[in-house]
């Protein structure tokens, strides 16, 4: 009887075991943190570039929700399309910027009327948002090799509060389409 | 033998608890009598408000049901089953329910939207499933002849009395200067949530939770606008029924008004142009500046709720519902921008990522 009771309960430290070694050893993924939006909806923009000539895709804006300064790290196109490359990241707040939000510049990476008071997203720190209006825009610089319609249709934003660090994923969709004259040919956001 | 078996016990109370423990709450809330302090011991019952289409007496399945506690507060837990994502399916993901307590003294009444996540969590259409308050809404009606006796899983049933077409808001548009065109797509799902009416007797009415429309039907419907400096709400009609509902073993009857389906066709509603060419002052704080021949859309979040969306009769005497429609999978607004340099979009609440609204212009 002792025996069969032995085995009862060697059975269940054996389950107990393996559910905290699962525990221990499941793929982990950073949380969304305090830049994360939540209310965000889908966001979609096209419009026509030149190929070779650095563009600005700006809708990007941070808030941070939370009571301690986030450290941006990088932003991630993501499910892009072989050809839109990255060529650099910028940030301004948005009460510094004189449109307040630029959603594009289909010509100047970054915008001039920015270009003097944008900084490395790299580093920058997001402090806690006073109120809503508080945010921070994130400024892409991108460039196509050629004529083609080139898109993203999610961005990854990986940064670190203290030692924790987070990415938080925006349903923000672009699509460009080169060369800007070709205006017979359809430019439409990625749905 | 007493160790084994309370061993095998043990392990048999947790194999059994487990599927009960992991049941995500559907409803959770406070109930209190009518001076306002929690009425304990009171079953709540939540059931799968699904339409009739008969002047019949139909029984509503009972989904969970729960007994508040001491304090009022009642949890209603239950995991999604087929039956229950079968009519979700078939209302765009959402679920109505009325959630219904009943003792000898009153009835209490709220309808519900929920949507089952994959968390696995049940959430409300806007996020986050709220706590419900529950006040009862009057004295029980008691048959001298047979002592009520309410309990967990009274039958309700719900029986159609009248139906009415309605105009009701679904969205709006709002075009500053030089604007190739914008639209507002609705469908292929119908996406609102709707005000519902409550009466207690038929004759006095108040606004008591909310449905929510959708269909499976596989067809759209875009209004387009062309016109510059020009914003209003945009319209369609919905179908709204007016139910009668019973608890016989409680002796508890009331009324409920509420919308049933969307009837495709567009029409334009009220100005609110008066909102526009206020980006950069009003708004200032939320605008975003767009280039030449930008197109822009918006899509799945909530968008702003609309007061008096609709008004319906059925001798209310002009009963005012309000209405919330996507910005969904199924309901986006969008803006095909012309060639000039300057072109304003803004939010009266936030960035236009999230805001409730979206207006236009400088």
């Amino acid at each position: 009887m002792r025996r069969r009771f032995t085995i009862c309960a060697a059975a269940a430290l054996a389950a107990a075991a393996a559910a905290g070694a699962w525990l221990a050893i499941r793929p982990s993924r950073p949380a969304p943190g305090p830049l994360a939006c939540p209310k965000c909806g889908v966001l979609g923009l096209s419009f026509r570039v030149d190929a070779q000539d650095p563009f600005t895709y700006g809708l990007l804006v941070l808030v941070n929700s939370g009571d301690r300064t986030a450290v941006l790290e990088e932003v991630e196109p993501l499910d892009a399309d072989p050809g839109l490359r990255l060529v650099g990241a910028v940030v301004v707040p948005t009460r510094v910027n004189p449109w307040n939000v630029t959603a594009s510049d289909h010509h100047d990476f970054p915008p001039r009327n920015v270009a003097d008071v944008v900084e490395p997203l790299r580093g920058y720190r997001v402090p806690p948002a006073r109120d809503n209006a508080d945010g921070h825009e994130v400024m892409l610089g991108f460039e196509v090799p050629g004529p083609g319609r080139f898109a993203f249709r999610r961005l990854a934003v990986d940064y670190h509060v203290g030692e924790t660090r987070y990415r938080a994923i925006f349903r923000f969709r672009l699509r460009v389409c080169a060369p800007a004259r070709q205006r017979a040919v359809p430019c439409e956001p990625p749905r | 033998m007493f160790l084994f078996r309370s061993c095998m016990a043990l392990v048999a109370a947790l194999v059994l608890a487990a599927p009960a423990l992991a049941e995500p709450a559907i409803a959770t809330g406070r109930l209190v009598d009518v001076a306002g302090e929690p009425a304990a011991g009171v079953p709540v019952g939540v059931y799968l408000s699904r339409d009739v289409d008969t002047d019949s007496d139909v029984a509503l399945p009972l989904v969970a049901s729960g007994t508040t506690d001491a304090t009022g507060r009642f949890a209603v837990t239950t995991d999604e089953t087929p039956e229950l994502a079968a009519f979700a399916d078939a209302n765009g993901g959402y679920l109505n329910l009325d959630v219904v307590g009943t003792s000898d003294q009153g009835l209490w009444y709220t309808a519900i939207v929920r949507r089952y996540s994959a968390a696995p969590e049940w959430v409300a259409a806007g996020g986050p499933a709220p706590d419900i308050l529950l006040a009862p809404s009057r004295s029980a009606i008691v048959d001298p002849a047979t002592d009520a006796t309410p309990s967990i899983g009274c039958t309700v049933v719900k029986r159609l009395v009248a139906t009415e077409r309605r105009r009701t808001a679904i969205g709006e548009l709002h075009n500053a200067r030089d604007v190739a065109y914008s639209k507002l797509t609705y469908g292929r799902r119908a996406d609102s949530d709707i005000s519902v009416g409550y009466s207690s007797n038929g004759t006095s009415w108040s606004v008591n939770g909310s449905v929510h429309v959708g269909n499976s039907e596989q067809a759209a419907q875009t209004t387009t606008v062309t016109a510059d400096n020009w914003g209003h709400r945009l319209l369609t009609d919905f179908s709204y029924g007016k139910y009668r509902y019973s608890a016989p073993c409680a002796h508890q009857t009331w009324w409920k008004i509420a919308a049933r389906a969307w009837i495709p066709g567009r029409h334009t509603g009220r100005d609110n142009s008066q909102y526009d060419h206020h980006c950069l002052d009003t708004y200032r704080a939320h605008y975003s500046h767009f280039g030449p021949g930008d197109s822009f859309y918006r899509a799945w979040n909530s968008y702003g709720k609309f007061a008096g969306a609709a008004t319906v009769g059925f001798g209310t005497g002009g009963l005012e519902l309000s209405a919330k429609s996507g910005l969904s999978q199924w309901v986006d607004v969008y803006w095909k921008f012309g060639s000039a340099a300057h072109h304003y979009l803004c939010g009266p609440d936030d960035f236009i990522s999230a805001s409730h609204r979206i207006f236009a212009g400088a």
